[in-house]
């Protein structure tokens, strides 16, 4: 893609212009603000704790008269920090991203981050699920324009519940591309299917109706479709405005 | 095979349905708030899995230079310094330790509240202690007052009771007259949030070093009504206002629970 | 003593092992719910450390399952982030105790030689009952462990006794 288009109009409010819209907005401001404090405040605790790994691993290496034996157990607990400390920092980051946006009635952000931050979010589940969560990120990252908070809550709930029904074992993979004048963001679930997890769109499920009305009020599609017999796709098509990759 | 779908131009397909199942699904706003409540709470309960793994792959690290291994260990006495004790050796590592579990368990006090918080975002109406509450956004509300450089003082009395409305809409409730009230102070001026029981109710004091008339107009709803006013009436409470002794004081009250902390 | 520890995070549950094992104490090791369940079939430990958020059998079912089927094995509660509900839920369920991590490892080593030393008295109690003729209170005892709020505050007073 490289036209760069202006949607054509701006995505609806949801929750219209009432009270309950402007209740929503304080809500989320205020969950914005929490998160925003807390991922500042947890990347200072990370430095300081990152600060005092390279000080142990400084006296170690100092220890030349230390044998092989125990320089390796000690670099091995360093090591061990390490990859969580880094773990704990990028979620911290993402966490830190995605509270930007929380409370941001309407704004211009990459799909591309939005799905990586869902997928930063979804790693709990994921693991709990016994299910492996990856993402393929288009080569040109599109940018979609509306309300970040309903996006994110379609795309966690679509691939939260594609977690869910992939059985133990099984793969889910995230897709942004672009599309005329839109973002395409796929969820594709590999691995059969849990029987006694039911469809999003299924009866009874408390969520659908919300999913429904948002995706209509943005303007866009969604599509679930079993693709083979052990491969499930969910296709959310989103109108947006595409910005070419400068890099 | 099966497709669904939904959207705008679409049409319904013939698979789609749920709508109208009103008394099972979810309004926007509630299903909204359920999905960041639950991600939140799976992101803190993931990162206190790490805090944890850091912490005792520290406190392994000190096990090891301090229980049963001084003779192991023995090349630590000859980096510092021969003939010290052992004690004074491992000092150098321990400081280092020390700091690291200090900061985890700050971060999971940290953590834990954000978890905290997160449950209660999709906690329906319910008996919920008031202090923890406003613990869970004491952070931010004192973030906020120093970046606006204003003092705010938050005293919550020891054994509040507990009280029963809806807990996120409490803790909204209160972010918003805190915000509201600080909008209209200056740097250097003074806030003070007291919690605790007064005759017979929950109550939240706002105390600000600034008279009413400064303060400016209240965050108004579109039906002309002052915001905080309408969500703390309807959690079931009462919000009112007085100025004296060049102090102006925002007061929500809300009815105690029968159980008791 | 025979202590089975069970968690999903490998680094945590295999240092925690290393450090309780510098103590004094050893444990065997499991990483999910199921894992637990087969263990406890083979060879019964007396103390089990539990994680309650795991992969496939979440660790509350498995409280709930030892509680009918091995109702002496004390199960101390160790997780990362437990609701208000969740105690009350190990505590009806006649958990041990409940501990959120990241705890103590000393306080955590306590609470495991206090679960240990609780299954022994409950033991000896029952067989006291037992050879005494009372069978039925024998049976009740072997299946009833004190709730985890009167162990908690019988260690805390421990505690202070000691300091």
């Amino acid at each position: 893609m490289d036209s760069i288009e202006d949607v054509a109009e701006p995505n609806k409010m949801a929750l219209g212009p009432g009270k309950e819209e402007i209740l929503r907005q304080r809500q989320l401001a205020l969950i914005g603000k929490v998160i925003a404090g807390f991922s500042d405040k947890i990347e200072g605790h990370l430095a300081d704790i990152q600060e005092s790994t390279g000080r142990l691993g400084d006296l170690v290496g100092q220890a030349s008269e230390s044998t092989q034996e125990d320089r390796e157990t000690f670099t091995g607990i360093l090591s061990t920090i390490e990859r969580h400390v880094n773990i704990l920092a990028q979620k911290s980051q993402h966490l830190n991203r995605f509270a930007q946006r929380t409370g941001a009635l309407s704004s211009t952000f990459d799909a591309g981050e939005l799905v990586e931050e869902t997928l930063s979010f979804s790693t709990r589940l994921a693991r709990l699920r016994r299910v492996s969560l990856a993402q393929e990120a288009a080569k040109m990252s599109p940018s979609l324009h509306g309300d970040p908070m309903l996006i994110h809550f379609l795309v966690s709930i679509l691939v939260d519940s594609m977690l869910e029904r992939v059985s133990r074992g099984g793969k889910v993979i995230l897709r942004t591309k672009s599309a005329e004048k839109g973002v395409v963001i796929e969820v594709e679930g590999h691995g059969t299917v849990d029987p006694e997890a039911p469809s999003l769109s299924e009866q009874g499920n408390p969520y659908w109706p919300a999913v429904e009305q948002v995706v209509g009020d943005l303007g866009g599609r969604l599509q679930m479709n079993a693709i083979a017999n052990d491969i499930n796709r969910t296709v959310l098509f989103l109108p947006t405005k595409q910005v070419p990759d400068t890099s | 095979m099966g497709e669904t779908q939904a959207g705008h131009g679409t049409g319904q397909a013939s698979t789609v349905q749920g709508a109208g199942d009103v008394e099972a699904s979810l309004g926007l706003r509630d299903a909204e708030l359920q999905v960041l409540s639950r991600t939140l709470a799976n992101v803190a309960h993931d990162i206190q899995n790490h805090l944890a793994a850091i912490n005792e792959s520290a406190g392994w690290m000190g096990d090891l230079l301090t229980l049963k291994n001084k003779q192991r260990f023995g090349w630590i006495s000859r980096l510092f310094r021969l003939g010290k004790r052992h004690s004074d050796d491992i000092r150098p590592f321990s400081v280092a330790l020390d700091a690291i579990q200090k900061e985890i368990g700050q971060g999971s006090i940290l953590n834990k509240r954000i978890g905290g918080f997160a449950h209660r975002l999709e906690e329906a109406p319910s008996l919920f202690s008031g202090n923890k509450a406003l613990e869970e956004i004491g952070d931010v509300l004192l973030r906020e007052a120093a970046e606006k450089g204003i003092h705010l003082e938050m005293k919550l009395a020891n054994g509040a009771p507990m009280i029963e409305t809806d807990p996120p809409g409490f803790q909204l409730a209160v972010f918003c007259g805190v915000e509201q009230i600080m909008d209209g102070l200056e740097r250097g001026d003074r806030l003070m949030l007291e919690a605790g029981e007064e005759e017979g109710r929950y109550q939240v004091q706002l105390t600000s070093s600034r008279p009413a008339e400064s303060l400016g107009l209240p965050l108004r709803d579109p039906d002309g009504q002052d915001f905080s006013q309408t969500i703390v009436e309807e959690l079931g409470g009462q919000i009112w206002k007085q100025s004296g002794d060049g102090n102006h004081i925002t007061t929500l009250a809300f009815p105690l629970a029968v159980a008791r902390t | 003593m025979k202590v089975l520890l069970v968690d999903d995070e490998i680094d945590f549950v295999t240092t925690l092992s290393n450090r309780l094992g510098m103590r004094g104490i050893k444990t065997d090791v499991v990483h999910d719910g199921q894992d637990a369940l087969d263990y406890v079939k083979e060879q019964e430990p007396d103390v089990i450390v539990l994680d309650l958020k795991m992969p496939g059998m979440y660790g509350m079912e498995v409280l709930r399952q030892l509680s009918k089927t091995n109702p002496g094995i004390q199960v101390v509660i160790l997780t990362g982030h437990g609701t208000d509900r969740d105690e009350d839920e190990a505590q009806r369920l006649k958990a041990f105790d409940y501990l959120e991590k990241p705890t103590d490892i000393d306080k955590l080593a306590d609470r495991i030689r206090g679960a240990y030393k609780f299954r022994l008295e409950q033991t000896m109690a029952a067989a006291a009952f037992a050879e005494a003729g009372e069978f039925d209170t024998a049976r009740e005892m072997a299946k009833d462990a004190e709730p985890l709020k009167t162990t908690g505050e019988l260690f805390e007073d421990e505690d202070k006794n000691e300091t």
